[in-house]
């Protein structure tokens, strides 16, 4: 194609201009100087880094790897990172901030991978590690507030169309002040591709029972999730720690009861007489300190049916939240 | 007045001129021409040819012009925004419709060095513009706008007087020729949906029904949008028919 330079009254023929000039730009990485490893998830490493270009400010660098097509960077990559960067600008106290994408270009030799890396605010550690690091039950406001803060931020991605799909505690950031923020979501369809490390286990206990059964799912998933998290917030340990798939599902079922067959899915190759009649258990013996509003409403969110689940948006409006306010 | 109508005598014969040979035109002043040229041909819808555009100008707000080869970017920016649009192109078209645009009367590119070289380029520079956007590929919703608009203001039209003034094609081409101009990244997607209409409705002659009932008549479009004062208005009015005298003939 035609010289973009200022010689270009020249006559001769176009030719391709070589765009290998462009690995100047491409080293953005420079920008950021990796400090050390903070995470190593399913799909990606977290590092922490110094913002050079920004008077060294801490910030949290994920590597993602994407498999480029044929086409070159796959549509559904594409905008998922373009939503995140929408989502930006409403900057939702409880979604971590997303300050900068840049790659590292195109590494030809490595059957052509992109490596994309999202630069976050860096916050202080996760809920795991809060918990673990608990010297003694959180109390009662404190969980109050956290549990408001992580469904606000469900709700926010929902009113976005947004799913999380692995909200644990592991992908739920403590700041220093002890306000919680959404990490790790939006990059499903991203992660879909074989970029996945193998050694890394999933975590089962924070699956719903659709996702177990492999039926469609919605955002229902997500408030299941925290419903298992809120339950966390009060004993600090998780409350269906299942060791399989199978196995996760008589935890979810020894707790909630087995359900009645009308309520069980068409098409699942799992037949609900392959569990015992498991009664329901009384969520007061499992989580003997919560407020009985906090009770009622975990319960509205460990509710076999997806369908009948409350949404984030009920739970924010639960009594456990409006009859006193917020500390 | 009679300025604008020139504008609207200009517009037409642009459209009446040959088509630009890319290959003589100097540096980037047949960019956005390129980039119509071939969104249309690659069957883009209007919007998504308009985004294309959009990143070519925000990428040179960035970068610098002599350094990147013009249609290369170009082209990028019409594959990153069929993306971002849902409206993907092969890489593979793109690469023809450009190749074939820039040279042309010649055939279909031969699957040899040349092609995989353009074709490399091309998805080299998506990524790099990607990278300077920050991956921002939110485009202004501007053509909804005017749409939105247009189909509130027909409503106060007598059915009879809407059909004769083809007020709707005329609004549209504006805001797409408008498109050639950084400028577009200066202002808001209502606001330049209201001059588009504004300047259509003067090139036409036409006057919103019951607006000289209003104690000023620019008033009408504050029912669209309420905070674009009337010079904000001619101003956006103005860089859209300076698009009009934008460019050096072709020689
Ligand atoms: N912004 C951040 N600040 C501090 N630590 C973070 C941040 N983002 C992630 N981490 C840490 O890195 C881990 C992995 O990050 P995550 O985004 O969940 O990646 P993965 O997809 O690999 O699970 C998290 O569990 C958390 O401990
Ligand atoms: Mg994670």
């Amino acid at each position: 194609m035609s010289g973009a330079s200022a010689s270009s009254t020249s006559q001769s023929p176009p030719s391709m201009a070589s765009i290998s000039d462009f690995s100047a730009l491409f080293q953005t990485a420079k920008k950021y100087e990796e400090l050390n490893v903070i995470g190593t998830g399913a799909y990606g490493t977290v590092y922490k880094a110094r913002d050079l270009h920004n008077g060294g400010q801490i910030v949290a660098m994920k590597k993602v790897k994407v498999a480029l097509t044929e086409d070159g960077i796959p549509l559904s990559t594409l905008r998922e990172i373009a939503l995140l960067r929408q989502l930006e600008a409403y900057r939702h106290p409880n979604i971590v901030r997303l300050l900068d994408v840049c790659h590292g270009g195109q590494s030809v030799e490595r059957d052509h991978q992109l490596v994309l890396f999202l630069v976050f605010e860096h916050v202080e550690q996760d809920l795991e590690s809060y918990l673990k690091r608990a010297p003694g039950p959180l109390s009662e406001n404190r969980i109050r507030s956290m549990s408001y803060d992580i469904l606000s931020g469900v709700d926010f991605l929902h009113s976005h169309r947004i799913v999380h799909r692995d909200l644990k505690p592991h992908n739920l950031l403590v700041t220093s002040a002890g306000r919680v923020k959404l990490a790790d979501f939006g990059l499903a369809k991203t992660y879909d591709t074989e970029m996945k490390l193998t050694s890394v286990v999933v975590t089962l206990w924070y699956r719903p029972p659709e996702v177990l059964l492999g039926v469609s799912y919605n955002t229902a998933v997500d408030v299941w999730s925290c419903g298992c998290v809120l339950a966390q917030l009060h004993t600090r340990s998780p409350l269906l720690p299942g060791s399989s798939d199978s196995d996760q599902l008589h935890c979810i079922f020894r707790l909630i009861g087995r359900p009645p067959r009308h309520e069980w899915p068409d098409n699942v190759a799992i037949v609900a007489d392959s569990f015992p009649e498991y009664p329901p258990r009384d969520l007061a013996s499992v989580l003997p300190r919560a407020h009985p509003h906090a009770l009622n409403m975990i319960k509205g969110m460990l509710v076999f049916d997806p369908a009948k689940r409350l949404t984030a948006l009920d739970c924010l409006e639960h009594p456990y939240f409006t009859e006193e306010p917020l500390t | 007045m009679k300025d604008v109508i020139d504008v609207m005598a200009l517009q037409s014969s642009r459209r009446e001129r040959r088509l630009p040979d890319y290959r003589s035109a100097s540096g980037h002043s047949m960019a956005t021409n390129f980039i119509f040229e071939c969104g249309i041909k690659l069957g883009l819808q209007p919007a998504t040819v308009a985004t294309a555009a959009i990143f070519y100008h925000k990428f040179f707000k960035e970068a610098d012009k002599n350094d990147y080869d013009c249609y290369v970017i170009c082209t990028a920016c019409l594959c990153a925004a069929g993306k971002s649009r849902d409206e993907p192109v092969r890489l593979r078209d793109a690469v023809n419709v450009a190749h074939n645009s820039i040279n042309r009367g010649s055939g279909p590119l031969e699957l040899g060095d040349e092609y995989w070289s353009m074709r490399g380029a091309v998805a080299q520079a998506e990524l790099l513009v990607l990278r300077l956007l920050g991956f921002n590929l939110d485009s202004p919703s501007t053509h909804r706008y005017l749409l939105h608009y247009l189909r509130s203001l027909q409503e106060w039209f007598p059915a009879s007087q809407w059909r004769t003034a083809p007020i709707a094609r005329t609004a549209m081409a504006f805001l797409q020729d408008f498109h050639h101009s950084p400028a577009i990244l200066d202002y808001r997607a209502p606001h330049i949906a209201v001059a588009c209409l504004t300047l259509a409705l003067h090139v036409l002659g036409v006057s919103v029904p019951l607006a000289s009932t209003l104690d000023d008549d620019a008033a009408w479009y504050s029912v669209f949008t309420k905070d674009l004062q009337k010079e904000k208005n001619w101003e956006i009015m103005e860089k859209i028919m300076q698009v009009y005298s934008r460019e050096p003939e072709p020689i």
